[in-house]
């Protein structure tokens, strides 16, 4: 299933799987979207529903000499001070700072290079400034108060709402499938799963790190994008380096078949367990889905490629150089 | 490939010895997918697969594929991928380094760099590796660091009158500090491997210890430099045009300080930081510098999935092959051997330099990591070296690995995007190499160089001596049995790795590992033991089986890993401690 090079149009194949790549792209984007924003909610509620956060703890030891919040408790109108009135002061000078950086350099950063940049309005600048520190700490403020479950499924629809009109506009039918497959599934979990606070993401992440993980290796397969030695091929003479593409393809999708049985055999057994993850509570063969579907696609793909070798090595043609892999 | 398995099977049926020809299968096994071009994932499984077909831990365990998974279960290794918070930091700094790669940022940080830097002599050639060093911390990468900063400043440097070749040659060595300077997702993945083999490293104090060997490399590079580019017009030093540089990458200058300041003040752990860079790269480039539009971000977030999809596969795959090494006791065994040689920890890491510096001419930096650092980090572990500071040899190695041939992929990335004969990139290259040769020296014998800010961190002592000339010995003096119980015996060995919130678990040294408890002959008779009880009646009760030689466990009977993360078994090995 490799990319045509030529002028051919494309096989059915060839298409099917260009939109299976779609999916998957879909797919990814959405989860990695997920993985991040997850995260992020969860650092921000964790620091600021603590009863001393992280910055309070640093304000304590910088400024106070507490090496421990357990010697601060001993002072408890420091540390009602330094929660009350220190942290907030410098978070909030030091963000109206940066604002009014931000503000300045969105000012600048249509200018051309030596143009003269417009005078200075401060009053605008500052008021910005002064509306994106409001901005910041409102989000802040929204995060602590709002249900998980609520502020989850509210993200999920923005995040989703672009990307429908993104692959919309585009007429990426394959991305707008995987990103309604992915965005149904999340929004599933979070109206089923996630209630008021954000102990399951951490574990989420993971599972969807797995998604992620093993759908990029089977868009890595479609993208020949797999890391090898190569200095083999390198001195292949170029009329037999698709013979020898082929070769490398068929032992490769041997061995995928092999890890497919030991995959499938793995996840049925999970299944029939029916046992959950702790913190999530989605069920433990979530985790070695995604390796028995990636593994089918790769073997799928791999055998597409290892064929399309030999028919271009039968043919007589010459695979195009490829340049060297970035990581 | 199955049915050859079961063919095989009835050879090794009889006991669990070692397979007649086994070590040829898998030097056939490698070699034959090395030839062939096979991907990387599928060289290290093979090798694995060989690997335990060769030498099987149990008995009458190929006749069937319940049996074959019995001796090696990767599926269940892939998974236990899952189990680790630390991968998550991998994508998460992969679509961080693409954002802020995408944006203006190189522009921004080069005339930064340029206003600081410019009016030094060699004052271009310094900005390009202040210039490298801040975007090597913020994309991660040696090749994309060349690229993009070397696009920029290759040009500028040869139209103020620079030699082409210091150019070429210092753009590829300074792009190497991309995996040096934290964040550095080989560094990541060294935490994992070198954590799985018992030597638990800590990722943020892996990240700090990057800045020491960074800043050391980038000062020796700039020393270089200035001696060559004396003769050079320089610009004149202007102030405001440093401040106005300044504010106007300010952003862009703040998220290397964010990440890093934050996990060195302790605000947040390595993959809390990765997402927070995530979210301010978004941010940044989205709303402050406008340089990626919305619907650029699938293409960004397709492009870090595939990379990550890339790498993941062959870290599972890794993962089954450190569990062979650990089962079979490979680093004990190879311990022993070099023991015969009276390695000191002199010499032993003089032989680590070449052993690596060959590795890094013939391989890739992640494959690299994956196959040596579980073999090594028990083995330097013993002689004393703290598995940081060996993080750090290992990183600089193979950060030299980048420029030298056959396979330094720095060289083929600046001969292709800068269309240059790669004899010249390589004589280019060629005075660098012996800096950062030098440089590999002070870190290897200096472990100051990487320790020291993190144990100032900690409020211990800055300097941190060589380790002492003491003698490897063979590993396989066990534990007392009173020492057994162990908290990281409650833990399996993919756990046992990176404490997440930031307190380090690192075993002092000398402390038995907990593969090496695994395979104590003790333990795993107690273990068995207890699984036999905990079984009840339902299930065959496993035999004990008397050491040396194993007798075949019956079917049913689970692992010392299953056994491990039964909540049963933990909670009873908790018990047990508490009550000690």
């Amino acid at each position: 299933m490799s990319d045509p090079k030529g002028s051919e149009a494309p096989s059915l194949a060839e298409r099917l799987d260009r939109q299976v790549h779609a999916v998957e792209g879909g797919l990814v984007t959405g989860a990695l979207l997920v993985m991040a924003l997850t995260y992020f909610l969860t650092i921000v509620y964790r620091e600021m529903r603590a009863e001393t956060s992280a910055f309070d703890r640093l304000f304590l030891d910088l400024f106070f000499g507490f090496g421990t919040v357990q010697e601060a408790k001993d002072a408890p109108e420091v540390l009602a001070r330094v929660k009350n009135v220190v942290t907030p002061l410098i978070l909030g000078a030091f963000t109206f700072g940066m604002a009014i950086l931000a503000v300045r350099t969105r000012e600048r950063v249509d200018l051309e290079p030596g143009a003269e940049p417009p005078p200075v309005r401060w009053g605008r600048r500052l008021g910005l400034a002064a509306v994106s520190t409001a901005v910041a700490y409102g989000a802040l403020k929204v995060i602590e108060v709002t249900p998980a479950r609520v502020l989850c499924l509210v993200a999920l629809l923005a995040m989703l709402g672009p990307a429908v009109v993104i692959t919309w506009r585009r007429r990426a039918l394959g991305g707008l499938a995987g990103a309604a497959l992915g965005g149904g599934l999340m929004a599933w979990f979070f109206a089923t799963k996630v209630e008021q606070a954000y102990l399951w993401s951490a574990e989420l992440s993971s599972v969807l790190l797995m998604y992620v993980g093993f759908i990029g290796a089977s868009m890595a397969t479609r993208e020949r994008r797999h890391i090898r030695v190569d200095f083999v091929r390198k001195n292949v003479p170029p009329r037999f380096l698709n013979l020898y593409n082929a070769l490398g393809g068929l032992v490769t999708v041997l061995f995928i078949v092999f890890l497919l049985v030991l995959a499938t055999q793995y996840l049925s057994s999970q299944m029939g367990h029916g046992s959950m993850l702790q913190a999530t509570g989605l069920p433990e063969y979530a985790v070695s889905l995604p390796i028995a579907l990636a593994l089918v696609l790769m073997a799928v793909r791999f055998a597409g490629q290892a064929l399309a070798d030999l028919r271009g090595f039968l043919r007589g043609e010459v695979p195009a150089p490829t340049g060297p892999e970035i990581h | 490939m199955l049915s050859g398995l079961s063919l095989t099977s009835g050879a090794m049926l009889a006991a669990a010895e070692p397979m007649a020809g086994g070590g040829v299968l898998i030097v056939a096994v490698l070699l034959g997918l090395i030839l062939l071009g096979a991907p990387l994932f599928v060289i290290i499984g093979g090798l694995t697969v060989a690997c335990f077909v060769a030498f099987p831990e149990f008995a009458a365990a190929f006749d069937s594929l319940e049996g074959f998974t019995r001796n090696f279960n990767l599926i269940e290794r892939m998974v236990e991928l899952a189990e680790q918070p630390t991968m998550v930091a991998i994508p998460f700094f992969m679509i961080a380094g693409a954002i802020m790669s995408r944006g203006a940022i190189a522009r921004r940080l080069v005339d930064f760099a340029n206003a600081v830097f410019g009016w030094l002599p060699g004052g271009l050639a310094l900005s390009t590796i202040a210039a490298c060093m801040f975007f090597a911390a913020i994309s991660g990468s040696s090749p994309v660091t060349v690229i993009t900063i070397g696009a920029i400043m290759l040009p500028a440097m040869v139209a103020a009158g620079y030699k082409e070749n210091l150019g070429v040659g210092l753009i590829t060595s300074a792009g190497t500090l991309g995996i040096i300077i934290p964040p550095s997702i080989p560094m990541i993945i060294y935490a994992i491997f070198a954590s799985s083999a018992g030597q638990s490293v800590n990722i943020e104090d892996l990240f700090i210890a990057g800045i020491g060997p960074g800043i050391l490399i980038g000062l020796l590079l700039a020393g270089y430099c200035i001696l060559k580019g004396r003769g050079v017009a320089r610009e004149r030093f202007s102030g405001s045009k440093v401040a106005q540089t300044f504010l106007d990458g300010i952003w862009s200058l703040s998220l290397p300080g964010f990440i890093l300041g934050g996990i060195y003040l302790g605000l947040f752990n390595a993959t809390e930081a990765a997402a927070i860079s995530v979210v301010l790269a978004l941010v940044i480039e989205l709303l402050i510098h406008k340089s990626i539009k919305p619907d650029e971000l699938p293409k960004i977030l397709t492009e870090s999935a595939v990379l990550m999809g890339s790498i993941l596969i062959i870290i599972c795959v890794a993962f089954g092959f450190s569990e062979f090494m650990a089962i079979k006791q490979i680093p004990s065994q190879i311990v022993g051997w070099l023991a015969e040689w009276e390695l000191t920890p002199f010499t032993f890491v003089l032989l680590l330099n070449v052993l690596l510096l060959l590795v890094g001419c013939l391989m890739d930096i992640i494959s690299a990591i994956i196959l040596f650092v579980p073999l090594i980090a028990p083995i330097a572990g013993q002689l004393g070296f703290d598995p940081v500071h060996v993080g750090l040899i290992f990183i600089v190695n193979l950060e030299i690995g980048y420029l030298t041939p056959p396979l330094g992929l720095n060289l083929f990335v600046t001969t292709s995007y800068f269309n240059k004969s790669f004899g010249m990139v390589i004589r280019s290259v060629a005075p660098f190499l012996l800096i950062l040769a030098s440089s590999l020296m002070i870190v290897t014998y200096v472990p100051t160089i990487s320790l020291g800010l993190g144990n100032l961190k900690a409020d211990r002592d800055f300097w941190v001596p060589f380790p002492e000339s003491r003698v490897l010995k063979p590993l396989d003096d066990g534990p007392a049995e009173d020492e057994l119980l162990d908290d990281d015996l409650l833990l399996d060995p993919l756990e046992a790795q990176i404490d997440d919130d930031g307190a380090s678990p690192t075993p002092k040294q000398g402390e038995d590992t907990i593969q090496d408890m695994m395979q104590d002959p003790e333990y795993r008779k107690l273990m068995q033991e207890m699984a036999a009880d905990g079984e009840g009646d339902e299930e065959p009760e496993a035999e004990v089986e008397p050491e040396p030689e194993p007798e075949p466990e019956p079917a049913g009977a689970e692992t010392i890993q299953d056994m491990m993360k039964d909540p049963e078994y933990r909670k009873l090995m908790r018990e047990m401690q508490q009550a000690e």
